[in-house]
């Protein structure tokens, strides 16, 4: 796939790039989509910072050199768009005003509920995402992202240092501590 | 014997990477082995959670992607806009120009910086043998002068 990239950064005409890029988009689109839902907690802002993802990346095909794999480089602007949405998210503090978090939570949770469920199996799924989403929020921004990309996408202690450009030392570290909290939590929940 | 398991010990099993004394001390200690699998379990009651909440049908996922293809194909309005600009501005300086190239020059004398004309007056006052304002009384002599020669002849 990387060689698609490759080709889709200027090599072959604009019908093969357009099919190799439509190729890389249906082969990644749900992790990406994973990862970011996972981090923004929102389906509809989930799935405009996927579009975006795959924007930035095939307008910025031309700097893909290949030194990390094509989904590492994916997930890297997945990380870098979520972060920012995060930020601009905290600067809008005013409507957080008219509209509890709470409710949010309760919204985005009846929106990312899996369709597939009855009823009762989506309100069961939905008392889940919640637990998970409130230990999850008892990480910091970076230990959440590595015990993501770890633990949910399946990456390689190389591959998750390369996304989040720190060294494998400084994954490992996060990921300890990630796993401290959320095995506390659990802990707890059983008590 | 390796002590009881801790937090690194535990997550390194969840990393696939446990240390040789650590693999050694669970399979003798079941309180451990129960710890490494709780924590186990707790990671993929995660995992699946986070998972099924990304469940979408594939309508979902073949919308999302012609959305993707239909916004790639779309350039930039800026960029599409690049070449127009340029071409805009390009004409404008070569307008610029010509209209400079074909106006009249006006000539604008130079005015003598009053400092200077003041220090050429003062220069030429030190090289007069009588000051300025003497001149008059100087030409007065010179006329009684040539009046008393001409009488004299």
């Amino acid at each position: 796939m990387e060689e698609s990239l490759r080709l889709v950064a200027g090599c072959g005409d604009s019908a093969t790039q357009a099919e190799e890029f439509e190729q890389i988009v249906r082969l990644h689109q749900r992790g990406i989509y994973r990862l970011l839902l996972s981090l923004v907690r929102d389906p509809d802002t989930a799935e405009t910072l996927t579009q975006d993802c795959f924007l930035k990346a095939y307008n910025g095909r031309g700097a893909f050199r290949g030194d990390a794999s094509l989904r590492t480089w994916l997930v890297t602007i997945a990380l870098n768009l979520a972060r920012d949405h995060g930020r601009s998210r905290r600067q809008k503090f005013w409507r957080s005003l008219f509209r509890s978090s709470a409710e949010e939570t309760e919204s985005a949770l009846s929106r990312a509920a899996d369709p597939r469920c009855s009823a009762e199996q989506a309100l069961l799924a939905r008392e889940e995402l919640a637990r998970v989403w409130e230990a999850m929020s008892g990480l910091s921004e970076k230990q959440r992202t590595a015990f993501l990309l770890r633990f949910v996408e399946e990456m390689t202690l190389e591959e998750i240092a390369a996304a989040m450009s720190i060294d494998v030392g400084t994954v490992k570290a996060h990921l300890f501590r990630a796993v401290s909290s959320v095995r506390k939590r659990a802990k707890e929940r059983s008590k | 014997m390796k002590e009881h398991l801790d937090d690194g010990d535990v997550t390194e099993f969840l990393l696939d990477m446990p240390s040789n004394a650590a693999e050694a001390h669970i399979l003798t200690c079941d309180p451990c082995c129960a710890e490494v699998e709780d924590a186990r379990a707790a990671v993929m009651q995660i995992r699946a959670s986070l998972r099924d909440a990304a469940h979408r049908p594939e309508t979902f996922w073949s919308m999302q992607e012609a959305r993707i293809l239909q916004r790639a194909q779309r350039r930039p309005a800026g960029r599409a806009m690049a070449p127009v600009w340029a071409a805009a501005c390009a004409l404008i300086l070569l307008a610029v120009l010509l209209l400079r190239a074909g106006s009249p020059q006006i000539e604008v004398a130079a005015q003598p910086d009053p400092d200077d004309v003041l220090l050429e007056q003062v220069q030429a006052d030190l090289y007069q043998q009588v000051p300025s304002a003497l001149a008059p009384a100087v030409v007065i002599a010179q006329e009684r002068n040539r009046m008393m020669q001409a009488s004299g002849q």
